[in-house]
């Protein structure tokens, strides 16, 4: 297959075999997945279909057991880790469930965390500085303060400052108000959307929460390690408007 | 490249920076125990080069012998012959003897060694450094240079006055200089063991001087050679003993065996032992501590280390990211071991400089000994810290995201055995939490092994000389008083020193200078003969028994008859080097544990009959009253037949002088480095395990544990390692200490192996206290913990 212009990653055909001793646990089972530029898509599924296995490959953070990945027209199969390391370096810009902050490092220094190493870039885009990506989460007034002094919801922002930072060309999140309660989640919710229509990124975003699927340009619902179903929203939902 | 933010660090940076703070009791630490190394590499080995340096420029300069000769008397023209010898480039003939002294407010005698300079310019071998005044002046038979250390010690100035006893004839030399003299470097009088400046001095005056007073016009009875480089040594020897064999040779001898040279070059020999082996199980704990703290921080972070690989940090970056850590630990380090290095060499030079006289003892570290010990250290504490940094590198950032999976915990031992019900909770934690990091138990045991250890190899030495001086001194030398004839008199001399004051019982000796064979290997020392039924000298074997010699056969002292490979029952040859020079095969009877001096023993009679000679003493050994002490003094400087006079108590008194002077330094410094080596380990241990069992630990006080019961398992564990640790270490410290034994027992002391029960309460007691202070600091961290924020922490 022949990978359209406007897609920014693409799966093909994608296997996630985990083999521990004697036992064997398919996550993924042939999956192909595309991701287009500029899309918000919604990942859904319950627990232990295989989403964070697909956003893993997705964002070169694992590779598949067969099948192949592209980003644009680079295809990532295959490629050694340092290549992947590069990758992900450039282009991905990662959101974790439990936000994974440095502890030791205040708010702003998580995100020159990526800042810092975002500058030899080919494509001649410059990362934001650190303080006008936590402007846009809203945490400027709290740029020195350290993770433990944040809440739940204060550092997945700080998380996602960081990973936008860079101007990645995607944004994947891996269950980003999973550890939140429901009116933290929407204000991280809240910060994604308003990312993904100020500066346009490729955004996808895993969640168990169906309602969510409504702020998404695409839904694709996993189930038992393959693509279940996919559907595109005509009228997108802003996140204060979703049917928590 | 990557541009260089000038403003602030990179945030990563700051992360180090960061860490080692929040780290910083672990980490300094282990700085700590890495300072220790170095510092004890450096300085115990710039020490050693200090002196290597300083004896070679010494010995060149001076041109100190490479070959000794003694002999009796020869005239001038066999010098001649010698210098023929192939491979002798140059000598010095000179006129050697000992003479007793009078110095101005010393009630007892002191030994002189007169020493002729040549008429002509400085000796061409064995040349005297003048440190103030002058040479005598040629033809002056009343001015002498004399050695420093001596002037020093009686306080004396130029231009003072010494009496020489020359044959009862009372000299009066006046001091024109001070001098060094690579041959008296280490400066012992004849029977000493120990430098004693105030009993032994030596004079250098003008041949002519000497020549008159010994009878020596023409002459000479002493010779010393330098040798051409890469001739054979051993041959030269035999030469020259085939050419002074007519005119007394006592056995020409290589520098090898000097007597000051031989006690340096020890000094050396255990200075490179020690210092190799201490610095090096410093360091090995330092590495092994290293890879504990530095595993436990990059397991506790392989969160971070998985949401940095995320972002995209390569693991080059990662690596050097931990290694920046392992770093700032080494700079710390290296920066306080040369501090250390500084002091700790700087204060040796200076205590090998009192016993070690040379010109000059400049201590230095030179730059390229400290690039040594940067690499030493940098090289240990890479070892130590590179499989930790190797597993940041190789985690795989998918698999990271997920959090550990449960600890896999076994029934331990106790259990299997079904003996849980013996066993408190607590105990049960502490043994499970051993059985499931067995390396890291076993390497912690293994340094608290190594602490108490050290403190044995670095002590157990002045128990063995106490020992050696006790039985030696105690029961072995029993007079008050030993005398030495100018030559060997008949037994008939005896009733004259019965009348000496104060002496309440005499008994002859007659000491004998040969050269012993077995086979092919030989040894030249001296026999010394004892009378039967003596009762002021006893000759003891290893297990103290009496082993003097009787009938025929000849005692030796164990080392000796080792080297001749001879036990009882064999036989050596002996070739006596004085009078005519006979030889015969003697039966070897006991082998003895002598301490000091290289004597062999036989019975007198039987040692005259050898000599063929009616019985004979050229020695004699007194117990003296107290009171006449004094006096007895004063008779022997003016009594021409007595040579040399020794008091026991004297040699006795430098002993303890020695031992009390380095005893109080040397434990200080064994007992404070093996303490920071112990505590490095304990703390890091108990820091571990309360990182790792935090939760545990809270969760068990949750559950209704009281603090003293939780508090008992991270001093339990302390508690383990430290009582396994220590007869480990006490075990493993007699082992090296036997191993060490072999550069402390030489030939001129030589020391039992005994290691005192003191020695081993002090190990033991070391790492106790080390254990103690660890506790205190876990208590005191557990006080701290707050138990909420633990539980709500996600670890
Ligand atoms: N490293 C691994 N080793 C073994 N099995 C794994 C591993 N990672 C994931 N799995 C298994 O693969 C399957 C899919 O896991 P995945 O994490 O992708 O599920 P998920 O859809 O993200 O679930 P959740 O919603 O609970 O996060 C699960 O059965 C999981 O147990
Ligand atoms: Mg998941």
């Amino acid at each position: 297959m022949i990978p359209a212009a406007d897609v920014v990653l693409r799966l093909e055909h994608v296997t996630k075999t985990y083999v521990m001793g004697d036992l064997r646990v398919d996550a993924l089972r042939g999956v192909d997945v595309a991701l287009h530029r500029g899309e918000l898509l919604v990942l859904l599924g319950p627990s232990g279909s295989g989403k964070s296995t697909l956003l893993n490959i997705l964002g070169a953070l694992d590779v598949p057991t067969t099948g192949r990945a592209w980003f644009g027209y680079e295809e990532l199969t295959g490629a050694d880790r340092d290549r992947l390391t590069e990758f992900r370096r450039r282009h991905v810009g990662f959101v974790f469930q439990f936000y994974n902050l440095i502890p030791s490092l205040t708010a702003k220094e998580n995100v020159q965390l990526v800042t810092d190493i975002a500058r030899d870039r080919t494509d001649g885009l410059q990362p934001m500085a650190a303080s006008e990506a936590l402007e846009l989460v809203g945490l400027a007034p709290r740029e020195d303060h350290f993770p433990a002094q944040l809440s739940g919801g204060e550092q997945q922002r700080v998380a996602i400052a960081r990973a936008i930072a860079k101007r990645p060309a995607v944004l994947l999140c891996d269950e980003p108000t999973g550890a939140l309660d429901v009116a933290t989640g929407r204000v991280v919710l809240e910060a994604l959307d308003a990312i993904h229509r100020e500066i346009g990124t490729t955004t996808a975003v895993i969640t168990h929460n169906v309602a969510i699927g409504g702020m998404a340009d695409r839904v694709v619902t996993l189930a038992d390690g393959l693509v279940h179903s996919v559907r595109e929203n005509r009228t997108k939902v802003g996140p204060k408007d979703l049917a928590w | 490249m990557r541009p260089f933010r000038v403003r602030g660090l990179r945030a990563i940076d700051v992360k180090v920076l960061r860490d080692v703070v929040r780290m910083r009791g672990q980490l300094g630490a282990i700085a700590i125990v890495l300072a220790c190394g170095v510092g004890l590499f450096l300085g115990m080995r710039t020490t050693m080069k200090t002196l290597e340096r300083a004896r070679e420029d010494y010995y060149a300069r001076e041109r100190f012998a490479d070959v000794f000769a003694p002999l009796v008397r020869a005239p001038e023209h066999v010098a001649t012959r010698l210098r023929a010898i192939p491979g002798v480039q140059s000598l010095q003939t000179r006129i050697v003897a000992d003479v007793v002294l009078d110095v101005p407010g010393m009630t007892d005698a002191a030994t002189g060694r007169l020493v002729s300079l040549p008429d002509l310019g400085r000796p061409e071998v064995n040349d005297l450094f003048l440190r103030t005044g002058r040479l005598p002046a040629a033809g002056r038979d009343d001015e002498a240079v004399v050695l420093e250390a001596f002037v020093a010690a009686h306080d004396l100035r130029l231009g003072d006055a010494i009496t020489a006893v020359v044959d009862g004839k009372r000299t009066v030399l006046r001091i024109v200089g001070t001098a060094l003299s690579p041959e008296f470097t280490y400066a012992l009088g004849p029977g000493q063991i120990l430098p004693d400046d105030r009993r032994f001095g030596v004079l250098w005056l003008p041949r002519d001087a000497l020549a008159h007073a010994f009878d020596m016009d023409g002459a000479f009875s002493d010779v010393s050679f330098r040798v051409e480089r890469g001739a054979g040594v051993a041959e030269i020897l035999a030469r020259i003993d085939r050419v002074l064999e007519p005119w007394g040779g006592r056995g020409a001898f290589a520098r090898a065996d000097q007597l000051s040279e031989t006690f340096l070059a020890n000094e050396l020999q255990q200075l490179d032992t020690f210092g190799t082996l201490v610095p090096a199980m410093f360091l090995a704990v330092a590495a092994f501590l290293l890879q504990v703290v530095i595993g436990r921080i990059v397991a506790g972070q392989r969160e971070q280390i998985a949401a940095l690989k995320a972002v995209g940090y390569r693991d080059l970056e990662l690596g050097l990211h931990y290694a920046k850590l392992v770093i700032l630990v080494v700079i710390a380090g290296i920066g306080l071991g040369l501090l250390l290095a500084w002091w700790l060499g700087s204060s040796m030079c200076e205590l090998y400089g009192a016993y070690y006289r040379f010109p000059e003892l400049d201590w230095s570290m030179p730059a390229r000994e400290i690039l040594l010990g940067i690499g030493v250290t940098v090289l240990a504490a890479g070892l130590g810290a590179l499989a930790s940094i190797r597993a940041a590198v190789v985690l795989p950032p998918a698999e990271a995201m997920r959090p550990p999976s449960p600890a896999v915990y076994r029934a331990t031992i106790l259990e299997r055995l079904g003996l849980t019900a013996l066993v408190p909770p607590a105990a049960r934690i502490v043994l499970r939490e051993i059985e499931r990091k067995p390396r890291r138990a076993l390497l912690s045991v293994a340094s608290i092994a190594m602490t108490t250890a050290l403190v044995v190899i670095g002590t157990f030495a002045f128990g063995s000389i106490r020992l050696a001086m006790n039985v030696q001194f105690g029961l072995q030398q029993r007079e008050d008083v030993s005398l030495v004839l100018a030559e060997p008199r008949s037994l008939g001399a005896l009733g004259e020193l019965r009348h000496l004051p104060g002496v309440q019982h005499v008994e002859p000796f007659r000491a004998v200078p040969v050269r012993l064979r077995s086979g092919s290997r030989q040894d030249d020392v001296v026999i010394t003969g004892i009378p039967a039924g003596a009762a002021l000298q006893a000759v003891l074997d290893i297990d103290l028994r009496e082993v003097t010699p009787q009938g025929d056969g000849i005692v030796l002292p164990r080392k000796l008859a080792q080297r001749l490979a001879v036990v009882a029952g064999d036989t050596v040859e002996v070739e006596v080097r004085e009078g005519d020079r006979r030889t015969a095969t003697v039966p070897v009877g006991r082998i003895a544990e002598t301490f000091v001096g290289t004597s062999a023993y036989m019975e007198l009679t039987a040692l005259c009959r050898l000599l063929g000679e009616t019985t004979t003493m050229n020695g004699a050994w007194l117990l003296v009253d107290d009171d006449s002490l004094a006096a007895l003094h004063a008779r022997a400087k003016t009594t021409p037949r007595i040579a040399g006079i020794a008091e026991r108590r004297h040699v006795i008194e430098t002993f303890r002088t020695m031992i009390d002077e380095n005893l109080g330094t040397s434990l200080t410094i064994n007992l404070g480095f093996a303490l920071v080596m112990a505590l490095g380990v304990l703390y890091n241990a108990a820091r571990i395990t309360l990182a790792e069992r935090s939760r545990d630990l809270a969760s068990l006080r949750v559950l209704g544990f009281r603090r003293r019961e939780v508090t008992a398992i991270l001093l339990g564990e302390i508690g383990l390692l430290t009582v396994v640790g220590i007869p480990l270490g006490l075990w493993l410290g007699r082992l090296a200490a036997g191993g060490l034994m072999d550069s402390l027992d030489t030939e001129q002391l030589r020391l039992p192996f005994v290691i005192e029960p003191w020695t081993y309460a002090l190990a033991a007691s070391t790492s106790l206290l080390a254990a103690v202070i660890a506790s205190w600091f876990a208590w005191r961290m557990l006080e701290r913990v707050d138990v909420i924020e633990v539980l709500k922490s996600r670890d």
